[in-house]
């Protein structure tokens, strides 16, 4: 037990020594992606303890939350990349646009 | 049935009482007769009144007699085009209905008898409350007038006491009207507080408070937005991007999908034009750099 807990620590240290040396681009995708999670974690706890009236609100800020995470990792892989995710912004910032779109048309 | 009946009462009454009819009524009379045709009660009835009119047993008839009038055309010769007697029973309010008739000197009648009353409103012996009823096109208002209770006794039976209750037709006993339908509103759904929405708005809103601060811990900055050449395109295509999300703001609040698709498809092209041009720019640095 104490033995694995040593190497759960062990992969937390050299986890946390890399993640430093990723370039800081990477590290605000990072911040962003885990603010949309968040988010949408957040509003689940609302739905689970307080209800989801009006429901189509609640799923429309719940999926583009969840929308926006899995565009910023995609785009977080395409910058990770060796000179890659500048031209790949455009794609990023289109579908951002069209999934607020949706959004808002959902939330009523 | 009975209900509608008791509300189109109570309406008509207000509208009676509330409004001065066109129609008036004169010598208005409530006669009982016997079946050789004496008369064995007679009343005379100059308003709406209360009064007991008698029994009318099932060899008696009851006869009501009036002179209608317009008050707009007082001498002319006027005939209303429905004239009623309505017997209403005390403790059902079931309702039968007498059509009035002319009479030969002008007057109009109407009579009624125990099995008249019976094919109406089936067996219902007991206190009914005898009303006038004239409506006609030409008038204001419709005219009622309780002329006041009358004994109805249908044919004893044969140890002289009154039948009991039933219906007229044996289909009523078995096909009774069906219960109103009252219309339910949907309840409204469960809501939370206003204080615990907008709380957990707060908590909700807070991870991008959050990250604007640790974006801002790292050292982000805006040192690498471009300047000279570039920042008109760049500066244009984050415009763009912002009025998008402020066209959706509007969207959302006031206009339609039909009036937001147009101008989004103008902001989308510029902004598209400007990105296009500031991120090959971008790409032309960023591959400069490493």
């Amino acid at each position: 037990m104490n033995q694995q807990f040593e190497s759960v620590k062990e992969i937390v240290a050299e986890f946390s020594k890399s993640y430093h040396k990723t370039p800081q681009r990477l590290k605000l995708l990072d911040a962003f992606s885990i603010c949309a999670l968040a988010t949408a974690v957040l509003q689940f706890v609302y739905a689970k303890l307080v209800g989801t009236f009006p429901f189509n609100a609640f799923l429309a800020g719940f999926f583009c939350c969840v929308g926006t995470f899995v565009l910023t990792l995609a785009l977080r892989m395409k910058a990770s990349e060796a000179g890659g995710g500048v031209a790949e912004f455009g794609g990023y910032a289109l579908a951002m646009c069209t999934l607020f779109l949706a959004s808002v048309n959902y939330i009523g | 049935m009975t209900r509608a009946l008791a509300a189109y009462l109570a309406v008509a009454l207000l509208i009676a009482g509330a409004v001065a009819s066109d129609i008036t009524l004169a010598d208005v009379s409530v006669s009982l007769m016997e079946a050789s045709g004496s008369i064995v009660a007679s009343t005379s009835v100059t308003g709406p009144s209360t009064a007991n009119l008698g029994t009318l047993d099932h060899t008696r008839t009851l006869k009501v007699s009036l002179t209608t009038s317009l008050s707009a055309a007082p001498g002319e010769d006027f005939r209303p085009q429905q004239v009623f007697l309505r017997l209403t029973c005390r403790s059902s309010q079931d309702a039968a209905y007498f059509a009035a008739v002319k009479a030969k000197d002008g007057t109009l009648y109407a009579t009624a008898k125990s099995a008249d009353i019976q094919k109406q409103v089936g067996l219902q012996s007991g206190a009914y409350t005898a009303a006038i009823i004239v409506g006609d096109t030409r008038a204001a208002q419709p005219l009622l007038w309780t002329l006041g209770e009358v004994q109805v006794l249908h044919a004893p039976l044969d140890d002289g006491s009154q039948p009991a209750a039933a219906p007229y037709r044996a289909i009523d006993r078995t096909h009774k009207p069906l219960l109103e339908i009252v219309h339910m509103h949907r309840l409204p759904e469960r809501r939370a507080p206003a204080v615990v929405s907008v709380l957990f708005t707060l908590v909700a809103a807070a991870p991008v408070a959050i990250y604007v601060a640790v974006a801002l811990q790292m050292g982000a900055n805006l040192k690498g937005f471009p300047s000279g050449g570039g920042f008109l395109a760049a500066a244009g295509f984050h415009l763009g991007l912002l009025s998008i999300l402020g066209l959706y703001l509007l969207f959302w609040l006031r206009l339609t999908m039909v009036q937001t698709l147009p101008m989004l498809a103008v902001l989308s092209a510029v902004t598209a034009a400007f990105g296009s041009t500031t991120l090959k720019q971008a790409t032309g640095r960023g591959s400069k750099l490493e």
